[in-house]
């Protein structure tokens, strides 16, 4: 039989993917989110799975079409963060602010399965299209709300229109709190850190669509639709595993001590000849394979159980000792030193791997045969390396169709098919300011 | 129309999620995974209403029933084991053992989903891969979670969340520059793409009940930390140089940074929009601001020179306010604003416990327990904590006689010969000294 490697790579190349089903093919989603990092990816990826997404943008577009890292590039008077997020969508203007425009809006919810909204909580109820004016009209509709605080509970109203952010989630969930370096780095490595991407931003889209993928399927079995509320603060709490400790022991646990582990040790990044390195070995015999190949075997005696490595104090010291011994090594010799190992069938396993920068990463080979990222030559956006959704299904994957489109670029086509509009009516909203 | 936050009090009414549906009821889920990815993906289908039965092996179970936060365990429990077992059965097969692999077949014909996460090709040389299993069970969802991907060059290559963030380019974009960068806590890889886990079986499960057809499905932890990475790769591939690191400065977003106010306290405070940017300038009395073309579009203030001197001007408004005064004026205002907080400000907020995001409930084994409760707020199939991990084994009986229908005579056959099991007397594996499993009904059902 054929080995599994190369049947599972049958399964799922995406060489095949654009020729492959749409999971999502049959759900229309209106996207009217703005300044919404978390709704924008979101509707992607429901685009990327074959849901027909419209991205409802104010008549001046998307106020996150304007941020781009530095300000530097803008490809068609769009910023990166909005542009490798614009998979698959259609673009349409409309302005909500005016009654006029609420009143199409409405006919297009009547027709759609899903709603996105990035309002302070209560405004779009406010405004008359909120869930409960929505599920009036069409009562099938998943109503999908991003927030900082949330649409109940206490604080609700005090905080409704405090905008969610990356940093606001990782910072009230307690998440940047545990990423610090130890006291004696001093400020501001000592200090709480946040990661130097979004993601707080991106964690809480991949919960949105999974909140929407759950109403769905509740909706295709019962016809009961419902209203979905999520915030990033409480995205971020599933992975601090503090609250426990809290409530159990009643005390703060000690966490923000990069360089080191809470839980293991060796779990940790050195300095090396050549760059920065993760070595790993924590078990007894992985501890064992990785202080002999790094030329310290007596650091075993010194250390010998996890008992004698762990615990705070004692792992700072045998942090300092691995630091002083793997300095003397580039990350080559290292991983020759691991197979050697290997090869003469020793116990234990030590695990090495380079911290690497992304210029260093797009260098390798590996990603681009596993098509994770790959370069577009974009009609419109010019060339561009795009980050594909790398999640491999065998009858439904993801695929980019198309990277982005300007503001309000599927007008005429979109509100001629959706409403019947023509010329002349497109032309009267646009007098009006609603289009 | 009455107020819209009393309604929506009455629309999610927390406090009566029991009273609800679940969504994923009558799913049922084999959970093969150990450690956390893997886990997470099957306790959040678990939260949703899905019957997940985890399959450990013999005697030790699960590794991460031997590691815990510094070590220090909880009624002889793993912190880590409690925290991505939520709601799940757990029984105890030797799937090496050929009735054990039969067993096993059994219970994956009666059921909707398989998650594993063994190194790749594991699964295929037992005989339980998505190859075979397709045989028994013809619309089954299959979903593999590994560290590079069950094909390609690396599918051999050992991985660990903290070897995924160094090789993705995440570690490296993250803290200062000259500085060893920062090993991102709390597993983030593990994490999210368990999540991305749970979402992708969502979709093939929406596509299954649509059109029938079951389907496999090959994640990888290190390939999906790129994706997350927003406009990183994107803007290195134009620019053909690494972004700066810069430690709380996000350089998509101006203002954006951690600042400390005058009574010592950290807050962080970021601006996307123009609208938002007008906010700050009401809030600090600095509408002049507005006026100056450094800050007066989007793009202008993201400019590196601009948005160090945007920067130093929070900083200072900042310093002469206390937390609370920075808070009123993001709240009055509209501006994005949070104070830098620990697990145990988090863990006595009541807004968060009124919202069931810090769950207190009552734990069979445990007795008064704490969760985080799922992020995703439903209305109408809200997610709910029904406990948190088991012993090994502990569901033998209930699960193997309610969905196999095997006889108590089969059962104690199995167990003699091995084929299945229960916890080794080790800490992490076994129940708690206070609890008698023999009093309880179903462990003894």
């Amino acid at each position: 039989m054929e080995e599994w490697v190369e049947y599972a790579r049958k399964l799922t190349d995406p060489e095949n993917a654009r020729f492959m089903d749409d999971a999502l093919k049959d759900v229309v989603v209106l996207d009217i989110s703005s300044s919404s990092p978390s709704a924008h990816i979101a509707s992607s990826i429901l685009a990327e799975f074959g849901a027909r997404v419209i991205k409802i943008e104010p008549p001046e577009g998307d106020p996150l079409r304007e941020i781009s890292p530095f300000g530097e590039h803008y490809l068609r008077n769009t910023g990166l963060n909005f542009l490798v997020e614009g998979r698959n969508k259609e673009y349409i203007t409309l302005n909500l602010e005016k009654e006029e425009g609420r009143e199409i809006f409405k006919k297009l919810a009547c027709k759609a399965d899903v709603v996105i909204e990035s309002f302070p909580p209560g405004y779009a109820d406010e405004l008359g299209i909120g869930y409960r004016q929505l599920r009036s009209i069409n009562p099938e509709i998943i109503y999908l709300a991003l927030s900082a605080h949330g649409q109940f509970g206490r604080n609700a109203r005090e905080f409704a229109k405090i905008p969610d952010s990356n940093l606001l989630g990782l910072a009230n969930s307690g998440y940047m709190y545990s990423c610090k370096e130890l006291e004696d780095a001093g400020e501001p490595y000592s200090l709480p850190t946040a990661p130097g991407f979004w993601m707080a931003s991106y964690f809480t889209a991949i919960y949105a669509v999974s909140g929407v993928l759950l109403a769905l399927i509740h909706r295709n079995r019962t016809g009961v639709s419902q209203m979905i509320d999520i915030t990033s603060t409480e995205v971020m709490m599933k992975i601090t595993m503090e609250l426990q400790w809290v409530h159990f022991f009643k005390e703060p646990v000690d966490v923000g001590v990069l360089p080191l582990d809470a839980g293991v040790f060796s779990y940790a990044y050195y300095r090396v000849k050549d760059g920065y390195v993760f070595a790993s070995g924590y078990t007894d015999d992985n501890f064992r394979a990785l202080v002999t190949q790094i030329g310290v075997p007596e650091l075993m005696k010194r250390y010998p159980t996890v008992f004698d490595r762990t615990p705070l104090e004692k792992q700072k010291q045998a942090y300092r000792d691995i630091q002083d011994a793997i300095r003397n090594f580039t990350f080559d010799e290292l991983a020759r030193r691991m197979l050697e190992w290997k090869e003469k069938g020793e116990r234990g396993t030590a695990i090495y791997a380079k911290v690497l920068s992304p210029e260093e990463v797009l260098k390798e080979r590996y990603w681009w045969d596993k098509a994770v990222f790959r370069r577009y030559r974009d009609r419109k956006y010019g060339e561009l390396i795009m980050v594909n959704s790398p999640w491999r299904f065998s009858r439904t994957p993801p695929k980019i169709r198309w990277i982005c489109k300007d503001v309000g670029e599927d007008n005429t086509h979109f509100y001629h098919t959706a409403l019947g509009f023509g010329k002349e009516d497109l032309e009267n909203l646009k007098k009006n300011g609603i289009i | 129309m009455g107020d819209y936050f009393e309604w929506t009090e009455k629309l999610f009414s927390p406090g009566r999620e029991y009273e609800k549906p679940e969504a994923l009821e009558g799913i049922r889920v084999l959970d093969l995974t150990m450690v956390i990815h893997g886990p997470e993906t099957a306790s959040l289908l678990a939260e949703f209403g899905a019957e997940v039965i985890k399959v450990e092996p013999a005697g030790m179970g699960d590794l991460i029933r031997s590691v815990s936060l510094w070590a220090r365990f909880w009624k002889e429990n793993s912190l880590g084991a409690m925290w991505v077992n939520r709601n799940k059965y757990h029984v105890a097969i030797d799937l090496k053992n050929p009735k054990g692999r039969d067993l096993f077949l059994k219970l994956a014909e009666k059921s909707d989903v398989i998650v594993e996460n063994f190194r790749p090709g594991v699964m295929d040389r037992l005989g339980l891969s998505y190859r075979y299993l397709k045989n028994v069970k013809p619309d089954i969802i299959y979903i593999s979670l590994s560290g590079y991907g069950q094909w390609g060059e690396r599918w051999d290559w050992p991985s660990f969340d903290a070897s995924g963030q160094a090789m993705s380019g995440a570690s490296a974009v993250s803290g200062y520059e000259g500085r060893i960068p920062l090993r991102l806590p709390h597993y983030p890889g593990d994490f999210i793409n368990a999540t991305v886990g749970f979402m992708c079986v969502l979709i093939a499960l929406y596509y299954r009940d649509r059109t029938g057809n079951g389907q496999y499905i090959d994640i990888s932890q290190v390939e999906t930390l790129p994706r997350i990475m927003d406009s990183v790769y994107t803007y290195v591939g134009l620019k053909n140089k690494s972004r700066p690191r810069m430690g709380n400065r996000d350089p998509n977003l101006s203002p954006a940074n951690m600042y400390r106010t005058s009574d010592g306290k950290l807050v962080v405070i970021s601006v996307l929009s123009q609208r938002e940017f007008e906010s700050l300038c009401n809030a600090m009395n600095s509408e002049h601001l507005l006026d100056d073309e450094r800050f007066s579009t989007t793009s202008a203030r993201l400019r590196r020179e601009n948005s160090d001197v945007l920067d130093r001007i929070v900083a200072e408004w900042v310093a002469g306010r206390t937390l609370d005064e920075v808070m009123d004026a993001a709240k009055n205002h509209g501006f994005s604003a949070s104070p830098v907080r620990r697990s145990f400000d988090v863990y006595h907020d009541e807004h968060l416990r009124d919202r069931r995001s810090v769950w207190l409930y009552h734990d069979p084994l445990f007795g008064e327990m704490v969760s985080a409760g799922n992020p995703l707020k439903m209305s109408r199939t809200p997610a709910r904590i029904k406990w948190s991990v088991y012993p090994v084994g502990y569901h033998n009986r209930y699960v193997f006689k309610k969905v196999l229908g095997l006889r108590d005579d089969e059962i104690d056959e199995l167990l003699r010969e091995g084929v299945i099991s229960y916890w080794a007397d080790i800490i992490g594996r076994k129940p708690p000294a206070d609890f008698d499993p023999e009093k309880d009904p179903v462990f003894t059902w």
